[in-house]
């Protein structure tokens, strides 16, 4: 398969979810509900790598990104003032997508599936709460509270249909693009996230703006996802270059970003 | 005093309720401290443990064991505990119960994950429960329930929507629960299916009987008793019943209009509330209450001969005539 037609297999399950959760208020009020590319992405690494992929698994997939849909919508929610209609229909649309993945599973049923990725949500919720307590931590600890938030869920996922052998790249992977996103939000919002607060308090950044910190995460993180791709015994040729491919494209990113500095 | 009148009528499930107040301390234990801090602060806020209660009483018509029954009734009370919390986030409570809200002591944020960290242990402890039946009609209530909120906030500040709308709204947003709490007990227990059908229907008329009530003791009942000022949903721009029954009185409607403009003063608060507890609409309103009510008490003479009916009726008729 080359890469259009992983990139149309993308396409398709995203469509799919985005379909089933289909709702005309929140869509009026709310949008789209938030699913990320790359979180798609590495989601359906397995399948895209030629992995048999029964219904049961793509019923659970769509249960996975509705997970994910809930959480990144409750991101949007400001911390001081979510009062207008908008936001109000944002903190109901997590709850909608929740309880679609509750049904979606309950359906099929897979109540073991329910049991991982209630535990994985309690775990990413009781890390996101972390990046907003008072509490001195290392970068190594800072680093695994954002690789919790952004891929317990998969992983759990990927445990559950012995999947394991994607675990390590899905990991590195998702926390990449959290990376990416956040750069992102820098600098099209000027937003400083809880993450980039607690960043720039770290003794090893002294000296670095947000943007330059964010940069050396990434391009640290980059390079070794493209080793553990690039070795990897399970991925194949043509899915290895198309995963690289997204990859490089955050690195280039960086290039960019420092021709411009 | 109201919620020690309510426990006199569960004194015999006792016992039992100690048993899921340990559970849901269990339950919301926490690695994180703002996460702890947040639920057990919810967990001593209190609450009248109704969810828990109906799980238990529907269960006890069918093989009931305290200790398989708890991962149903433990669950329904953290679902409706999350759900309070993500409200406080859309009404932009300061105050529940008197005491502060999630929200107003941390911030949205904290609320939202606070919210979804309970509502993950909820179903973590639901799937304890291996009967598919019960997984599928949790999580449709729950998604249900979500739409009703939806509903709620389209019809926010809609003074022309009709008693039909509201009906529609309050069914999903309280009487549902209490329906699947009731249901889901017998399911669990493994009671006939009609028993389930029947207290599932019991469920649902105490529930729109209690949120009717509810809806009124917002107009009637105190600041102080209630924690929050007298009037807080119409301020909010929620239509309740007394107000859609008293929206043609020409001395009350101006005061609608008002409370739905944002420019109610506090003095005018007051004349307003003084209005409608003076008006048909509190006696209309309870009269709709008790019809509801009745329909409950039916549903329990269709159930076969058990103890547990008594206390069936019995919070029932507490709920509906309850004073705040």
């Amino acid at each position: 398969m080359n890469a259009a037609i992983l990139e149309e297999h993308l396409l398709q399950s995203k469509n799919n979810i985005l379909t089933k959760l289909h709702h005309r208020t929140l869509l009026q009020y709310t949008g789209q509900p938030i699913i990320f590319d790359g979180q798609l992405r590495y989601i359906l690494l397995p399948k895209l790598n030629g992995e048999h992929w029964p219904k049961k698994i793509e019923q659970a997939v769509n249960a996975v990104a509705m997970v994910y849909a809930a959480l990144n919508g409750h991101e949007q929610i400001n911390e001081q003032d979510a009062a207008t209609k908008r936001q109000q229909l944002t903190v109901l649309a997590g709850d909608y997508y929740s309880g679609m993945y509750y049904a979606t599973l309950a359906k099929i049923p897979d109540i073991e599936l329910v049991r991982s990725l209630s535990e994985a949500v309690a775990k990413s919720s009781e890390s996101r709460t972390a990046l907003y307590e008072p509490m001195k931590r290392s970068m190594d600890e800072w680093y695994k509270i954002l690789e919790v938030i952004e891929s317990t869920i998969t992983c759990q996922f990927l445990k559950r249909f012995n999947l394991d052998s994607y675990i390590e790249i899905v990991k590195n992977g998702l926390v990449l693009e959290r990376l990416k996103r956040e750069l992102q939000s820098l600098q099209e919002k000027h937003m400083k996230t809880p993450f980039l607060k607690i960043l720039e308090q770290q003794q090893e950044y002294a000296g670095m703006n947000n943007e330059q910190i964010l940069r050396r995460l990434i391009s640290n993180l980059s390079s070794r996802l493209i080793r553990i791709i690039t070795a990897s015994p399970i991925l194949q040729d043509e899915v290895k270059t198309f995963m690289l491919q997204h990859v490089e494209v955050n690195v280039e990113a960086q290039i960019t970003m420092k021709g411009v500095e | 005093m109201e919620k020690m009148k309510l426990k006199l009528l569960y004194a015999d499930l006792q016992s039992d309720i100690r048993v899921i107040e340990k559970e849901l301390e269990t339950a919301l234990d926490s690695s994180s401290h703002y996460l702890k801090d947040a639920s057990l602060h919810l967990l001593k806020a209190g609450g009248k443990r109704i969810r828990p209660v109906f799980v238990l009483l529907g269960a006890k018509f069918g093989q009931y064991n305290i200790d398989d029954m708890k991962n149903v009734a433990v669950p329904l009370e953290l679902i409706h505990m999350a759900s309070l919390v993500h409200d406080d986030v859309i009404d932009d409570a300061e105050l529940r119960r008197g005491r502060p809200t999630v929200k107003s002591q941390w911030n949205n944020r904290v609320a939202m994950y606070a919210g979804d960290f309970i509502f993950a242990r909820a179903l973590e402890y639901m799937t304890n429960i291996q009967n598919e039946k019960a997984h599928q009609i949790l999580s449709k209530t729950m998604v249900e329930i979500v739409q009703g909120e939806i509903i709620q906030i389209e019809d926010k500040m809609h003074l022309n929507q009709s008693i039909r709308d509201y009906f529609r709204r309050i069914k999903r947003k309280t009487a549902l629960l209490i329906s699947s709490s009731c249901q889901l007990g017998a399911v669990a227990a493994g009671a006939d299916d009609s028993v389930a059908h029947h207290l599932k229907k019991f469920g649902y008329y105490v529930g729109m009987s209690f949120q009717i009530i509810d809806d009124v003791l917002d107009l009637t009942a105190t600041d102080k008793q209630l924690g929050k000022p007298a009037g807080s949903d119409l301020l909010q721009g929620n239509i309740t019943l007394p107000v859609l029954l008293a929206k043609n009185d020409s001395a009350i409607r101006p005061y609608i209009e008002k409370a739905l403009n944002g420019d109610m003063k506090e003095d005018e608060r007051q004349v307003f509330l003084k209005k409608m507890r003076s008006s048909n609409a509190i006696n209309d309103a309870y009269h709709i209450s008790n019809l509801y009510l009745q329909k409950a008490l039916k549903e329990i003479e269709e159930l076969p001969a058990n103890s547990v009916k008594k206390s069936l009726k019995d919070i029932a008729l507490y709920m509906g005539k309850r004073k705040f």
